[in-house]
């Protein structure tokens, strides 16, 4: 399965969780995968683990929320490998506290990371497709938590609400270039951030009654969606929500 | 390697469009395809794209709003291949006439085939379905917003999308996945494609669309696949529209 070789996507967040998978399943249909993150020892490790793999990958440090980082990533990665067709924006941050617990900074670091992240991504992402014009395709990792709101989870409710809109403006503004843009909503999933949200519950049995599938999604599961919507079988997709939550959503 | 070795699939309103796209590639992906529909003549075109490709099919004439009918269709399914693991409830029906012009009995027939075929489809696969199992409805972008002149297709496309996600929380136990397609304007025969084909109108949906294309068979069966094979997506919708769903179908008004 080498359908994406040529091309080169960049996968924020790659470091570790759905963005280590993404980065890992992406690399093994061919194409070069860029992955950042601001945890070094993380990022090469995933680097490492593609490349004796025999598939191809580079690590590159980065803070999604700072723009010259962006700049860093597109040109370092358009001097490696000529060319970029896809940005997987998925470095994310979470903050499970009340509304009155929260201070403006912690909001602001939410909305800053998910969605300013976000944009960026798609921004630059975009001026880099541009190059080549032969289109492309963007993917923003939101959440059920940019669908449905939840208890204590103001600033991720927000910022990742705003994530999924920005995914449909910028699908129908970059439409008639063929730069498709997608988003993805994953209910609770088995990475870092899933168990601190299920070690919080006080009820243990959340997850069996509350998810029609009974189980949290594996970080593979929602990798498999990505690489769905990165590859010309999602072809006239863009503008789409795709939720991937075992029913958590549908009642 | 298919991604549907040894699976059984029924495809409904499989001898044309999106349902012979995807019978096709269900098959080549390794499943044994039961496809239905009306037209034999067309059924045998289906036939021979799949066994060309090597692959297994049966056809079986079926009227998807018959209850006997869908019966007969599982039984034969079930005696030919064994078993059943995948439906894709595509066959449909839309026509265009304002509501004041629509007759009762065009409102019944068209929610006789969209929602009573469904429905049927669900109900009598559902008992003989393999655990692990995947059920797509067609619905339609027209399943989540409106469109003049098309109130029986709306209300019928409605009726699939909510459906969908019923059916999806009461069988999420036995591990089956039950999703809804909304394609947007896919150049079928359906919307006026065809020999005599009308190039003004593809133009004009192309215009409508941010994507700036009309969809083709081939990109639903693509998207039906995905749907056939995740493992943790339910009661969802997935819509493969270009775009239209996004920007409220202004199309090119918006820009």
């Amino acid at each position: 399965m080498k359908n994406l070789k040529n091309k080169t996507f960049i996968i924020t967040g790659g470091g570790r969780g759905i963005g280590a998978e993404a980065s890992k399943l992406i690399a093994s249909n061919g194409a070069n995968v860029i992955l950042t993150c601001r945890t070094e020892s993380q990022g090469f490790s995933v680097e490492k683990e593609i490349l004796n793999n025999g598939d191809s990958a580079k690590f590159i440090y980065q803070d999604v929320t700072i723009e010259n980082d962006w700049r860093k990533v597109i040109d370092e990665g358009l001097e490696m490998y000529g060319r970029i067709d896809g940005v997987v924006n998925n470095a994310g941050s979470f903050s499970w506290q009340s509304m009155s617990d929260s201070k403006l900074e912690d909001f602001k670091e939410v909305i800053d990371v998910n969605l300013t992240g976000s944009f960026l991504g798609l921004k630059y992402g975009t001026e880099a497709i541009r190059l080549h014009g032969e289109g492309g395709s963007i993917v923003m990792i939101s959440s059920v938590l940019g669908k449905v709101g939840a208890p204590n989870t103001t600033a991720v409710c927000a910022a990742k609400g705003g994530v999924r809109l920005l995914a449909k403006a910028g699908a129908c503004e970059l439409g008639p270039e063929k730069i498709r843009v997608n988003s993805i909503h994953p209910g609770l999933t088995d990475t870092e951030v899933g168990k601190v949200f299920t070690s919080g519950l006080n009820d243990k049995k959340f997850v069996q009654s509350s998810i029609p599938l009974g189980r949290m999604a594996s970080s593979e599961e929602i990798a498999k969606t990505i690489l769905f919507l990165v590859s010309d079988e999602s072809f006239f997709m863009t503008g789409a929500e795709l939720t991937i939550d075992g029913g958590f959503t549908a009642g | 390697m298919g991604k549907l070795d040894k699976k059984v699939a029924i495809v409904t309103g499989a001898t044309s469009g999106i349902g012979r796209e995807t019978a096709i590639l269900l098959s080549k992906e390794g499943a044994s395809v039961v496809f239905t529909g009306r037209n034999k003549d067309a059924a045998d075109e289906t036939s021979n794209l799949i066994s060309k490709e090597g692959g297994k099919s049966l056809f079986i004439k079926h009227d998807v709003a018959d209850e006997n009918n869908w019966i007969e269709v599982i039984k034969t399914t079930k005696d030919h291949f064994g078993s059943l693991d995948i439906l894709v409830n595509n066959a449909g029906q839309f026509f265009l006439k304002p509501i004041m012009e629509t007759s009762l009995d065009d409102f019944n027939q068209i929610c006789s085939v969209n929602i009573d075929g469904t429905w049927l489809g669900m109900k009598h696969c559902l008992p003989e379905m393999n655990d692990g199992g995947a059920i797509v409805n067609v619905s339609s972008l027209m399943g989540q917003m409106g469109l003049p002149d098309a109130s029986g297709y709306c209300a019928s496309k409605g009726a699939v999308t909510s459906m969908t996600k019923a059916a999806a929380l009461e069988v999420a136990d036995r591990n089956i996945k039950i999703n809804a397609l909304h394609p947007g304007v896919i150049w079928t025969p359906m919307v006026g494609a065809g020999s005599d084909g009308d190039n003004d109108l593809k133009s004009f949906f192309e215009l409508e669309t941010p994507l700036r294309e009309v969809g083709l068979p081939k990109n639903m069966a693509d998207a039906i696949l995905f749907l056939c094979t995740t493992e943790y997506l339910t009661g969802s919708d997935l819509n493969v529209d270009g775009g239209r769903f996004a920007d409220g179908a202004m199309g090119s008004n918006a820009s």
